[in-house]
């Protein structure tokens, strides 16, 4: 019949047109050997163009600018198309769906859990040729200036000697805030210890009425991490097994869950000026007289009277510890990664480049001007790094900046990082989410922990 | 007098619904006037003590907001104009012709409502990636060009012109693309201006497919453009200089909507057998 | 009358139907034949085989169920409340004679608020401490309610559905204020196309008020109100911003560990995660399509019943 032929022909048209699409557009990248390569791009000076991708906040993109375009006329041949994607998990998704479609950039930050299925399906490149390198790569005494923390981390994703990532400076850590003036009218220091914590939040409690200690939950896990790490539970092996149901950690669940009935510990989301997962607003209000806290979020913590909120200093210190002998505490920050959709010329630039966002000189504006962690010796002790570190109360936001960054470094020493294993997102909501119910929803600690460790989805 | 009254109740009841639902408009608005300090301020205050006009000055400043405003603008009219033309054919294909698997075709295209957007995206990009269309206006535009709530929409209108005056048209020995053009066109004006307008509404506020596919700032259109363009370090947002942002993108939105209001809401003034 | 067959149909349906093949129809069988796959892996697409394991285990799944709970709430009591105040709204608009258009644009507005200013302000009024609704509560003397609260809700059932029902009370009020904006510029247009022709001539026969409305205005309205029934409950189930921006990415108060107000879409977004782990994307698109079917199961019902009466002449 008539119409039937025609509905054939219609819909041919349309599959013709659906299957034209189909064919793939794999280009082939021409490589040479490392060393053709580096003698290409460094001594011929061959044009190369590179593409980076960040995520970083508006506020801070004109800094790494700068530093990108101090990098292209160090290196003229060498042209960087750099641009800025959004927070770091639509820049994941992002990623992901351009190693698909075959159209990644040479360079972007990424952040842990990504690394292991990157690693696994050959979207990226181990580093370690580069960074051996005779004549481009890193010295022993410049490979042992890197902070131990960092640079192991980014030779942990891989099997043993390869490096698949690369320090960015974008690096923090979560610091204990605290009620400078309170505490040093009742002469107190800082506490050091959890017990030195509960005992002072049971004096608070007791004196004023309101609790003395919150911990922010913004990163999900963080709270229980640290603390049952503190406890002695291994957490993820560092054979990537995850290990959180065990004594140790039910004992740091415990310990909070029991301070925080009796009122001396709280949480963001119970103290009226805060709610949500941040405790700097209650903290203004002298809702809470400590919390932990990200470093780079200090200028949030500092209370403005024209703002309505009350009038103390603020001080900034290390987190307390469970052990001092045995003390813990996490590191948090991106790290460069170079996808493998390049030419070995594209790469040699990349690797240029990201080395020349590690050093000192080049950093320290930025370090200063965003309260980001450095992670080279020699950036600590540039003397204008040095300067900011003396920063006093009258030199305005920077010196909060500065008392956040001493107490973070004061840390580094026994700073860990994430071990990077796959689903670690996932895990991360589940823990946060255990832990919240656990201490505001009432739920029964032990079959509560056992559950989330079981659930494995 | 009883006419009177009742109309006096009905202006009061649409004053307390419509004040109910500016509330969030209206703190939008507000708090694009506060500094910094106010809007950040718990518990919130309403008002600002002295509105602060420079936030909209600072906002244009900081955030390309030009190229944003132009790349939504010519996505804009690019999708109002193909998709109008789509919408218009087909339905009044489904209203106003007979064919075979008409229903079948029909509730295929009301099918492409039904399904996520979020499903969609991944498919999509992988096909603009592979057609190299990435960073293109071309992949801005198509995948909005086809709107089925628009082509249902006007189909339940066009269904609406009395049957009297297609058999008219066939004595008068006009064909199909005739008719359309000069008797349900006219009619359904109003209809086809509301989804001039809902298209329009759409782009506008659509995040995130050009977010995927626009990795260059020059062609970011306002929704992803401005989604990072206020936030600091640690992901905090300045929300007075977000809302002023905000407020201006909505002004366009607010003035076309004035304009097209008369066409909209006019109704079927003409509605007789001559024509 | 003669059965017309107007093939030249297709032309005029070949944009449509050739950008629907692309965009929807090519992704739509990808994501079914991604629904299969158990283990997916999608940055090297391999998988371990084809099964229905991904069906299985969300079939399995109590969140999934809260999930439809959920979507069925805002489906199927929060439409219809808005789309009766919608069409109140619109008629008493229609009557007025003065200031029609603007009121036009004040109800349109929320069309154009930013969704994370509306969020943000309805969190704010709904606040327990500094809330306008609490404010309001007390002033008429009645103690605040914690409205979005997650105190003690693991703990007891009983405190945990009292959680959970103020938390629909507050979705409710949002998804009120969300829908009226559309439906009411909706049904205007729809009120338009009725022609005035008709009201004349009822009203020289003497008919009253109430009768106009019940023959005349409710027929002739009939085509937009079957349109706006059948996308609204579309639009509903597709909810997904709108519970984010109230409840955050938990999709309930802090306390709850069972992601109380997650709707389906809230689901599959959930298993996509960072689409990196094995099985996230085929599941995703499992429950995809579980949804797609639901819709237009439930479409194909609405069509069916309510068909009969849509009067288009």
């Amino acid at each position: 019949m008539n119409f039937t032929k025609r509905i054939v022909v219609l819909l041919l048209i349309v599959a013709i047109g659906v299957l034209g699409f189909c064919g793939g557009t794999g280009e082939q990248k021409q490589t040479s050997t490392l060393d053709g390569a580096i003698k290409k791009v460094v001594d011929d000076k061959v044009p190369v163009e590179i593409s980076f991708w960040t995520g970083t906040g508006a506020a801070n993109y004109p800094y790494l600018e700068k530093m990108v375009n101090n990098f292209m006329m160090a290196y003229p041949n060498i042209k960087v198309d750099f641009s800025n994607q959004g927070a770091i998990n639509d820049l994941t998704v992002k990623l992901t769906q351009n190693i698909v479609s075959k159209t990644t950039p040479t360079i972007s930050n990424i952040n842990a859990p990504t690394f292991p299925e990157y690693i696994a399906s050959g979207a990226i490149i181990d580093l370690a040729p580069y960074l051996n390198d005779s004549r481009i790569g890193l010295s022993a005494t410049q490979q042992a200036d890197i902070f131990p923390n960092y640079f192991e981390e980014v030779k942990s994703f891989g099997p043993a000697g390869t490096m698949y990532g690369w320090p960015t400076n974008k690096k923090t850590t979560d610091v204990l805030v605290y009620n400078k003036t309170f505490f040093d009218a009742h002469g107190w220091d800082a506490p050091k210890t959890w017990t030195e914590v509960a005992a002072y939040s049971k004096l608070i409690k007791e004196e004023t009425g309101k609790p003395g200690f919150s911990y922010d939950i913004s990163y999900g896990e963080g709270a229980f991490k640290t603390m049952s790490s503190q406890w002695g539970s291994p957490y993820i092996t560092a054979d990537g097994v995850i290990d959180i149901n065990n004594p140790q950690g039910l004992d740091a669940l415990l310990f909070y869950k029991e301070n925080l009935d009796k009122g001396y510990f709280t949480l963001p989301p119970l103290m009226p000026s805060a709610g949500g997962n941040y405790s700097n607003a209650g903290f203004v209000m002298e809702e809470c007289y400590m919390f932990i806290g990200p470093a780079a979020g200090i200028q949030y913590s500092v209370p403005f009277v024209e703002r309505g909120h009350k009038d103390f200093e603020v001080g900034v210190a290390a987190l307390p510890q469970k052990d001092l002998t045995k003390a813990v505490t996490f590191g948090k920050g991106e790290n460069y990664a170079v996808f493998s959709n390049s030419t070995t010329e594209q790469r040699v630039a990349a690797w240029l480049l990201i080395t020349y966002l590690t050093e000192a000189e080049n950093n320290i504006e930025w370090l200063i001007k965003t309260g980001n962690l450095p992670i080279s010796s020699s950036q600590v002790n540039n003397p204008e790094y040095q300067a900011f570190l003396s920063s006093t109360p009258k030199d305005g936001n920077v010196y909060n900046f500065a008392i956040s960054v001493n107490a973070a470094l004061e840390m580094m020493d026994y700073m860990r990082y994430d071990i990077a294993i796959d689903n670690a997102d996932k895990l991360a909501e589940k823990v946060g989410s255990m832990f919240r119910t656990v201490l505001i929803g009432g739920a029964d600690p032990a079959t509560t922990l056992a559950a989330t460790a079981g659930s494995r989805k | 007098m009883k006419e009177r009254q009742l109309h006096t109740i009905f202006y009061v009841i649409l004053v307390l619904t419509a004040l109910l639902v500016l509330i969030p408009f209206a703190w939008m608005l507000l708090t694009a006037l506060k500094s910094e300090g106010e809007a950040l301020m718990v518990p919130p205050i309403l008002f600002p003590k002295r509105p602060m006009v420079s936030n909209f000055i600072l906002a244009l400043e900081i955030a390309p907001f030009l190229s944003y405003l132009s790349n939504t603008v010519i996505v804009a009219i690019l999708v109002v104009l193909g998709s109008t033309t789509v919408t218009v054919l087909a339905s009044y294909a489904f209203a106003w012709m007979d064919f075979p698997i008409k229903n079948i075709l029909f509730f295929m295209i009301l099918g492409s409502m039904m399904i996520p957007q979020e499903m969609l995206i991944i498919t999509n990009f992988m096909t603009i990636a592979r057609l190299g269309w990435m960073n293109s206006y071309k992949a801005l535009v198509l995948p909005y060009v086809i709107h089925a709530f628009n082509i249902f929409l006007l189909r339940q209108t066009m269904l609406q012109v009395p049957n009297d005056l297609f058999i008219a048209s066939r004595i008068d020995g006009l064909g199909h693309f005739r008719f359309l053009r000069k008797v349900v066109l006219p009619i359904c004006k109003s209809t086809l201006y509301t989804t001039m307008l809902l298209s329009l509404i759409w782009i506008w506020n659509t995040f995130a497919w050009p977010n995927l596919v626009t990795t260059k700032d020059s062609l970011r259109m306002i929704s992803n453009g401005l989604s990072n363009a206020f936030t600091v370090n640690t992901g905090s947002i300045r929300y007075e200089l977000q809302m002023s942002a905000t407020t201006l993108v909505t002004i366009p939105l607010i003035l076309i909507f004035i304009a097209l209001r008369k066409h909209i809401f006019e109704g079927m003034k003409r509605g007789g057998i001559k024509g | 009358m003669v059965k017309r067959r107007d093939y030249h149909a297709y032309i005029y349906l070949l944009p449509a139907l050739f950008l629907m093949g692309v965009f929807v129809l090519y992704p739509v069988m990808n994501t079914i034949l991604t629904s299969f796959k158990e283990g997916y892996r999608f940055l090297t697409g391999s998988f371990l085989l084809f099964s229905f394991e991904n069906y299985r285990m969300i079939l399995l799944d109590k969140i999934f169920y809260r999930a439809i709970i959920n979507t069925s709430f805002i489906a199927f009591v929060c439409v219809p409340f808005s789309m009766l105040s919608a069409l109140v709204t619109a008629l008493l608009l229609n009557s007025i004679k003065r200031l029609k258009g603007f009121f036009m644009t004040l109800f349109y507005l929320p069309q154009v608020t930013n969704v994370i200013a509306a969020g943000m302000v309805f969190a704010l009024i709904f606040n327990n401490h500094f809330g306008l609704i609490n404010m309001l509560l007390v002033k008429v003397g009645i103690n605040p309610v914690a409205w979005i609260s997650g105190v003690g809700i693991a703990a007891s059932t009983e405190l945990y559905m009292a959680s959970y029902l103020r938390c629909l009370f507050v979705l409710f009020v949002y998804m009120m204020w969300n829908g009226l904006s559309l439906k009411v510029i909706l049904f205007l247009g729809g009120l338009q196309n009725i022609r005035e022709d008709y009201y004349l001539a009822a009203r020289l026969d003497g008919t009253s008020k109430w009768k106009i409305f019940r023959k005349i205005t409710v027929p002739l309205l009939s085509p937009t109100t079957f349109y706006v029934f059948i996308t609204s409950v579309i639009t509903a189930f597709k909810a997904y911003s709108q519970v984010v921006a109230l409840f955050t990415t938990t999709y309930g108060p802090a306390g709850d560990n069972s992601k109380m107000m997650i709707t389906v879409v809230g689901y599959i977004i959930d298993a996509l995660g960072s689409y990196l782990s094995a099985g996230a994307v085929s599941v995703a698109s499992a429950a995809a399509v579980l949804l797609m079917i639901s819709i237009m199961f439930l479409t194909a019902v609405q069509f069916k019943i309510l068909n009969r009466w849509v009067h288009y002449k």
